[in-house]
């Protein structure tokens, strides 16, 4: 038994190694600035994951191509342009307000007052 | 307020807030999925190191042909369900002769074993290059694999099929690059 235990520890240690391990920026400003990046993404194949914490293989993909873009100097918004022209708004944490988001964002207040109204409404009534 | 009023609210209550979280799900949502998907991509320039001898892939190498671009991974379950397409479409006679290239870029994998996953399957590309990073397959903008790629003549990505693709969409991959070949 203690065998198998071992045999499946060397096989899960095997797996953790298959990747390139993920390569921080030289320059730490810049690693800072990348991670700031990764923190206002979402993972796109991963519900409810920022980009940072994400261990998908696409997410890795995405956080190399960003450090890649702050090594060349490429600035925040151009790299968030660069990833919504491709994986869409979706990608970003905070979506900006436009058409396909507007009832995303007036939901919560529509509701809100709904609430308040209702309530206000029953406590009339009682 | 009416009793029965009042009891169409909690139904009132749970179908707004189930718009909320379909309209969360969808707001700004790329088109996603298995399936075809048209774009228009410039690929930017790149150069890859080849998996099988030695030298580069550079992107300079699209550009006067037609390209379907297969990016795989040994690991990917999908990718080996498609693989025999892949091989159907090297080796279809219509395409001989014509500026139609098939090339493979291995993404995010150990080079053995993308080796020996060819060697096992049969090698369909003409050049495979190796994205052990990812940041290329992310330039053309994949959201996993596989995902195959039609690339016109000047180097723009025009379509691309997310998810494994079988007979039928070998075929569309067979037409619409001998028809971009025809055209440009």
């Amino acid at each position: 038994m203690k065998w198998l235990f071992f045999l499946a520890f060397v096989v899960l240690i095997g797996n953790a190694f298959s990747f390139a391990p993920e390569k921080k920026l030289d320059n730490p400003v810049d690693e800072k600035r990348a991670q700031k990046i990764f923190q206002s993404l979402r993972c796109t194949v991963c519900e409810g994951q920022s980009l940072a914490e994400s261990d998908a293989s696409l997410a890795y993909g995405i956080r190399g191509a960003i450090r890649d873009k702050v090594r060349e100097g490429v600035s925040d918004k151009q790299i968030m342009a660069y990833l919504t022209e491709r994986y869409g708004i979706e990608i970003l944490q905070n979506p900006p307000l436009q058409k396909s988001t507007l009832v995303l964002w007036l939901m919560p207040i529509v509701l809100l007052l709904l609430g308040l109204g209702f309530a206000l409404k029953a406590q009339k009534t009682s | 307020m009416s009793a029965a009023r009042l009891n169409f609210m909690p139904l009132l209550a749970f179908l707004i807030i189930a718009l909320m979280l379909v309209s969360i799900n969808f707001a700004g949502k790329p088109k996603r999925g298995g399936g075809w998907q048209e774009i228009s991509r410039e690929v930017s320039d790149f150069s890859l190191p080849l998996l099988i001898g030695k030298g580069e892939f550079k992107s300079l190498e699209l550009k006067g042909r037609v390209t379907i671009l297969s990016i795989f991974a040994s690991w990917c379950l999908p990718c080996a369900a498609e693989h025999e397409f892949l091989m159907k479409i090297a080796s279809d006679k219509r395409l001989e002769g014509k500026a139609i290239q098939l090339i493979g870029i291995n993404w995010r994998d150990k080079e053995n074993d993308a080796l020996a996953y060819l060697e096992k399957r049969g090698n369909p590309y003409s050049k495979t290059a190796i994205d052990k990073k990812g940041g290329i397959a992310v330039m053309l903008g994949i959201a996993g694999v596989p995902e195959t790629f039609l690339i016109d003549k000047n180097g723009r990505a025009v379509a691309k099929f997310s998810g494994n693709i079988n007979s039928q969409i070998a075929e569309e991959f067979i037409t619409r690059a001998l028809k971009l070949d025809a055209n440009q």
